[in-house]
């Protein structure tokens, strides 16, 4: 009895470690959105401009953080092994093309869900703690 | 100095130094050239993929959008540069931007970079094709090679006319110097060559020096050749002179018998003709050739002088050309084996001396031998016989008239009577039979009547009467005078000279007491008789 308890307590701390350690970045849409699922290739194109529709023709509303927030690093970090400052960099560059535009900035999570529960075109990440089910979760980037 | 400029050493190596400078210089041209070019040829694609490499972000990114401004912004600055003809951007989905002369894409010859996804790094977006413009390239390579050839060249042909001046001032110059001097020197000469400025302790020097040590060399060499020339040719004239003027015969001749060389008394004294030398036979000059030949092969075989007195052939036996020839071998320059001839006319003293012997040995008037020179040749006679095992007789012969006729005719006509009485003994007798006048009116002679002694009688006989025939004693007389013959016989009466005389004096005294006009043989006295008287 004693030996599966303690198995039980160290698991349970093991997953709350973790948990800590590497926060999980979560991408979410409206509830009506019908996309269940984006993978990490279709996240890439939406989010660095290649596409501005869902996979299903819908024109897509992408959602940034705010520029020195530390979810907007872990994203792109995650996503596209960039800093924040190279994916502004980058937009820049494609600034005086008039053809592409970065997402459109937000100030902080809350303001990004409540965005997304208001448009159903939205698409945004949060941190997974800040997740709620006022939202459709469809991706994971970690 | 005759050296053609063509052949001049400066000139030559000149030439050839310059002729081996355009050789390496045109291949190393050659190969600098090729590495230059190949070198400005890698360099231009070093640079076309640094271009790319400026532009590989934003290409990337283009693809990734199909973003056709950002393309074109992209292309357009990699045909700007003057090594890229024309560019053009692909991406994954199917854009593509041209940029630059469109007609120039080649496929063989254009570049190809591919681009990857700027946020997969693992996926493609696109790729860039680039036409460099390859003639600008090449054009440049080719300049850039012909420049280093050209400064090459330059180089070398500095090099080389510097070396053809440092060899023709340290070379061919003072060479040039020195063969000129040398030239003008004639060998054995007391000039020597100068010691050049700024040659004394180099080659040259060296050269100089030793060049000097062989003139003095030849200077004396030429000097001793030439008193030594002079003395051999004052030997040589004098002995021509000898030669030529020797009152002797001298002549060089061959084993053989030819007459090889001759001096002038020799052909004098042989009566040759000059033409018929040299090859005359010299053995067939002689009276007894065979004798000659004999006399030739000793002097060779016996390598010693050997000489004696020859008869020329063909003179008469009264008017004999006697020589006296004196032969030795010699050896000339290839060894072979000549004769020496030395002669010279001994006739007149062989006649004198036959005239001399003859006054000496034989009786003036009659022309006999004389007493002395006949009891000589009776000695050597008698020595004959012995050795031959001969009988002779000795015959003494008295005139038995002489003195009356001498007395009634006068001297002359007894001396016709002696001329006459000697002409008519030895027409009676034969050739080896002796006949001496051995006393006034007294003859003595010796016959060989081989081994028939009766022989003797009859040769008596027949001088009996030639003896009593008559003589003519001038203006129309005639007398007859006779004789008395004593006979001793060798050896039947003696072995000695004076015994037979002796006993032939006492067989003609016999005669003379019988009654003259005939011939007595000796007779020994019987051994009876011997005891007793």
């Amino acid at each position: 009895m004693m030996t599966r308890t303690v198995r039980i307590l160290i698991c349970l701390m093991g997953l709350l470690l973790a948990a800590a350690a590497s926060a999980e970045i979560v991408v979410v849409v409206n509830k009506q959105n019908p996309v269940d699922s984006l993978n990490r290739r279709e996240l890439v194109d939406l989010y660095m401009g290649r596409t501005q529709h869902y996979p299903n023709g819908t024109l897509v509303l992408r959602l940034d953080q705010a520029p020195d927030s530390e979810t907007r690093t872990l994203f792109y970090r995650q996503l596209v092994n960039k800093s924040v400052a190279e994916v502004n960099a980058y937009w820049a560059r494609l600034l005086f093309t008039g053809r592409a535009s970065p997402p459109q900035v937000l100030d902080n999570s809350a303001s990004v869900l409540d965005a997304v529960r208001k448009n159903p075109n939205a698409i945004g990440y949060v941190d997974s703690r800040d997740v709620d089910n006022s939202v459709k979760v469809i991706g994971r980037v970690d | 100095m005759s050296i053609k400029p063509l052949h001049s050493l400066s000139l030559r190596s000149g030439l050839l130094i310059f002729a081996v400078a355009v050789v390496l210089t045109v291949v190393l041209s050659g190969v600098v050239y090729q590495l230059v070019f190949d070198e400005q040829l890698t360099q231009a694609d070093r640079q076309l993929r640094q271009l790319v490499g400026t532009v590989e972000n934003s290409a990337a990114v283009a693809a990734y959008l199909d973003n056709h401004e950002l393309a074109t912004e992209v292309v357009r600055g990699l045909a700007s540069n003057d090594i890229v003809a024309a560019a053009s951007l692909q991406s994954q989905s199917g854009m593509r931007v041209v940029a630059g002369d469109v007609s120039v894409f080649k496929e063989a010859s254009q570049r190809y970079f591919e681009l990857a996804s700027p946020f997969m790094p693992d996926e493609a977006s696109g790729s860039l094709s680039l036409q460099p413009n390859q003639r600008l390239i090449e054009d440049n390579a080719r300049q850039v090679a012909l420049v280093y050839v050209a400064s090459l060249a330059a180089h070398s042909l500095l090099l080389t006319i510097v070396a053809i001046a440092l060899v023709r001032w340290q070379l061919a110059r003072p060479l040039n110097k020195l063969a000129e001097r040398l030239h003008e020197i004639e060998p054995g000469s007391e000039h020597r060559m100068p010691v050049l400025k700024g040659h004394r302790h180099d080659e040259v020097g060296q050269l100089v020096t030793d060049i000097n040590g062989l003139l003095e060399a030849t200077q004396l060499t030429l000097e001793g050749e030439r008193r030594l020339r002079q003395y051999v040719e004052a030997v040589e004239k004098r002995l021509r002179l000898i030669f030529d003027h020797a009152s002797s015969g001298i002549a060089l001749i061959s084993q053989d018998g030819q007459i090889l060389m001759s001096n002038p008394s020799f052909n004098r004294i042989m009566s040759l003709e000059e033409e018929a030398l040299p090859g005359a036979s010299f053995v067939h000059l002689f009276d007894d050739a065979s004798r000659v030949r004999e006399l030739l092969d000793h002097a060779v075989l016996d390598r010693a002088p050997i000489s004696e007195d020859l008869q020329l052939s063909g003179t008469r036996a009264d008017a004999a050309r006697w020589l006296h020839a004196l032969f030795s071998s010699v050896s000339d320059e290839q060894g072979n084996l000549l004769i020496e001839c030395i002669l010279y006319d001994v006739s007149e003293r062989t006649r004198r001396e036959q005239q001399t012997r003859q006054e000496a040995e034989r009786d003036p008037l009659t022309q006999l031998y004389n007493r002395r020179a006949g009891e000589r040749e009776l000695q050597l006679a008698l020595e004959n016989a012995r050795s031959h095992q001969l009988t002779c007789a000795l015959m003494l012969v008295d005139l038995d008239r002489f003195k009356p006729i001498n007395d009634t005719y006068g001297h002359d006509a007894g001396d016709r009577v002696l001329k006459t009485i000697a002409d008519r003994l030895v027409r009676s007798l034969r050739k080896q039979d002796i006949v001496i006048r051995w006393g006034g009116d007294e003859f003595v002679v010796l016959v060989y009547p081989g081994q028939d002694i009766d022989a003797v009688p009859i040769v008596a006989a027949k001088i009996l009467q030639q003896l009593a025939k008559p003589i003519e004693l001038g203006n129309g007389r005639s007398d007859t005078v006779g004789a008395s013959i004593g006979i001793a016989l060798y050896p039947q009466h003696s072995q000695s000279l004076g015994d037979l005389i002796a006993q032939a004096d006492k067989a003609m005294y016999q005669v003379k007491e019988n009654g003259r006009n005939h011939y007595v043989i000796y007779q020994p006295p019987l051994p009876s008789a011997v005891g007793g008287q």
